[in-house]
């Protein structure tokens, strides 16, 4: 998945796990740019009594460096607050929520915004309602209308929103994870020398995050509070249209469980136990004995992981699994070539001349951070393979909800960008062809009906019902919200 | 650094739980501070964390603090308390 459970110690800590982070300028208002940062996932819809919601122990934060040194120029914190309306009874809610504030609604959330600028904090939002998650018809009807009286302007002009969301990422875990088993060319696989009938042919790939839910943070920004003096990005080519964004979750330094309690406290300092920015990074690129230390650190120390960016583990085993199907990436891998395209698409971002009128760069600072070059507008026709479909607007120049950046970056690992920094190589066919096969074409946006994404904020689609699902795992309705 | 990994938690104002209790703990000089005093504005548990035994680094923790001492005595204290 894209970072669903890509380390040991934070698979075992759902509520900090960021699981998806997006960044683009907001289709129906360009003015600004939406930032997505999802948590806590796999959600089962149906997940009574206690459904799911943020950590009031968590400390959740949205950072933005617009000057290429790796560290935050602005930082959005966020720290959520549960409220028990009726703690003598055992349900979520006591009839339905017909609102926002009805009183059925027992065990709701609120949230406050800090925004930090220069090292400078201000609260910039408190007591910010979070929607209930969504329960069916009789607990939460008209969710569309809860979620969207959730959507709250900040004193400081940006909306937010945060609360529950359909799962909009979409991947073939099972078959990735089954030894780079892709299925729509699992004909070509080597099998390991197993007799495996069922792998001789191909076939579609199957959505592993199909019907669950995840936890939303979004916000949507005007684009002058974004640069670093305050100017509209209008020209592509200049340092100052870009950005690099991530997610991180913190938790206190020390926890204690006391016993005959029933519960832990709290205290220390807030260490950072989960980072994301680039999809897949820590998923697949960081070894296993590295995973939670990248967790930890920020963006700006990872020079300390370029080797693993640059000589990725899956750019190796690719040939090996397809014998046939990739001999010029053996042959590129067989030199010891660092990847300077994948290091410039995850990790600086990609410099003028590469792509004819496009950049985001933002400095020879390596720094996983999604780069979005703002002054790159939405695309009225967009391509689910972003900048390798011919996009500009979509993934690796930040990150759409639907743009199927597992393609891309298998594509981009076997060898198709490779020959954008170097003019001699030419990439296997299948290359330009790999895909774990969730999508009916390029310009399909709607991960094969995985998902109903909205137009407009917080574009992720309305959450599963979990009266619906499992029975019925179709997309949630189409709502308003 | 040596890894002591010994936790001490006293809840806030209550300080002198950092020494343990005196029946688990060996004789304890006679603390003249005013306890109470130093415990008032305290939020929440203080934790004492024994970083290094052989110099005596002590990370206290407490709200969203941490504060590094370097006390051997008062490491050794905590050490003859879980003894």
């Amino acid at each position: 998945m894209s970072s669903h459970r890509e380390a040991p110690q934070i698979s075992k800590d759902p509520v900090a796990d960021s699981t998806d982070l997006y960044a683009f300028v907001s289709p129906d208002n360009p003015e600004t740019v939406t930032i997505i940062a999802n948590y806590i996932p796999l959600q089962p819809p149906a997940s009574g009594p206690n459904f799911h919601e943020f950590g009031d122990d968590v400390l959740y934060a949205i950072n933005i460096d617009n000057n290429g040194d790796g560290i935050a120029d602005i930082s959005y914190l966020f720290r959520f607050t549960t409220d028990i309306g009726n703690v003598n009874t055992f349900l979520y809610n006591t009839g339905p929520i017909q609102s926002i504030t009805d009183s059925h609604f027992n065990r709701r959330q609120t949230y406050s915004v800090t925004k930090y600028e220069r090292g400078l904090p201000k609260v910039v939002g408190s007591d910010i309602p979070c929607p209930p998650c969504n329960i069916g018809p009789l607990s939460t009807p008209n969710y569309g209308n809860l979620a969207g009286a959730a959507i709250t302007t900040l004193s400081s002009g940006e909306l937010v929103f945060a609360g529950q969301r359909a799962e909009g990422f979409y991947v073939d875990l099972g078959a990735i994870f089954d030894l780079g088993d892709l299925r729509p060319f699992e004909q070509l696989h080597n099998t390991f020398g197993l007799n495996v009938p069922e792998l001789a042919k191909p076939a579609p790939g199957l959505n592993a995050t199909k019907a669950v839910n995840v936890h939303t943070i979004a916000l949507q920004i005007p684009k002058t509070a974004l640069t670093s003096d305050g100017s509209n990005p209008t020209v592509v080519g200049a340092r100052s249209s870009s950005i690099g964004v991530w997610t991180t979750a913190s938790r206190q330094a020390v926890r204690m469980v006391a016993a005959n309690r029933g519960a832990g406290q709290d205290t220390g300092p807030w260490v950072q136990v989960s980072r994301l920015a680039n999809p897949l990074v820590n998923e697949v690129l960081i070894p296993m004995g590295l995973k939670d230390y990248w967790n930890s650190v920020g963006p700006s120390g990872d020079k300390q992981f370029a080797i693993h960016y640059a000589r990725p583990e899956l750019g190796d085993l690719l040939p090996l699994l397809y014998p046939s199907a990739f001999p010029n990436l053996n042959a590129l891998n067989g030199k010891g070539t660092a990847r300077a395209d994948l290091e410039a698409i995850l990790l600086t971002g990609i410099p003028a001349g590469i792509i004819p009128g496009f950049q985001n760069y933002l400095g020879p600072t390596q720094a996983d951070t999604l780069k979005l070059n703002m002054a790159v507008a939405p695309s009225s026709s967009p391509n689910n393979l972003g900048l390798l479909g011919g996009d500009l607007a979509g993934f690796p120049n930040g990150r759409r909800v639907f743009d199927d950046v597992v393609t891309i970056e298998l594509r981009a690992i076997a060898g198709v960008t490779y020959a954008l920094v170097d003019k001699s190589y030419t990439p296997d066919q299948a290359a330009g062809e790999v895909t774990d096969g969730l999508t009916s074409s390029a310009t399909d946006t709607t991960a094969m009906g995985t998902a109903n994404y909205l137009s407009r904020f917080p574009y992720l689609g309305t959450p599963y019902a979990g009266f619906d699902v499992p029975s019925d795992d179709s997309p949630a309705m189409a709502s308003t919200y | 650094m040596a890894a002591a990994g010994l936790l001490a938690s006293a809840p806030a104002g209550a300080m002198s739980m950092l020494m343990g209790s005196a029946s688990e703990a060996p004789a304890i000089e006679e603390e003249t501070t005013n306890l109470a005093d130093l415990g008032s504005g305290v939020d929440g548990p203080v934790v004492a964390h024994i970083r290094d035994i052989g110099s005596g680094e002590i990370s206290v923790f407490t709200g969203e603090r941490e504060v590094v001492i370097r006390d051997p005595a008062v490491a050794a204290r905590l050490l003859r308390a879980v003894k």
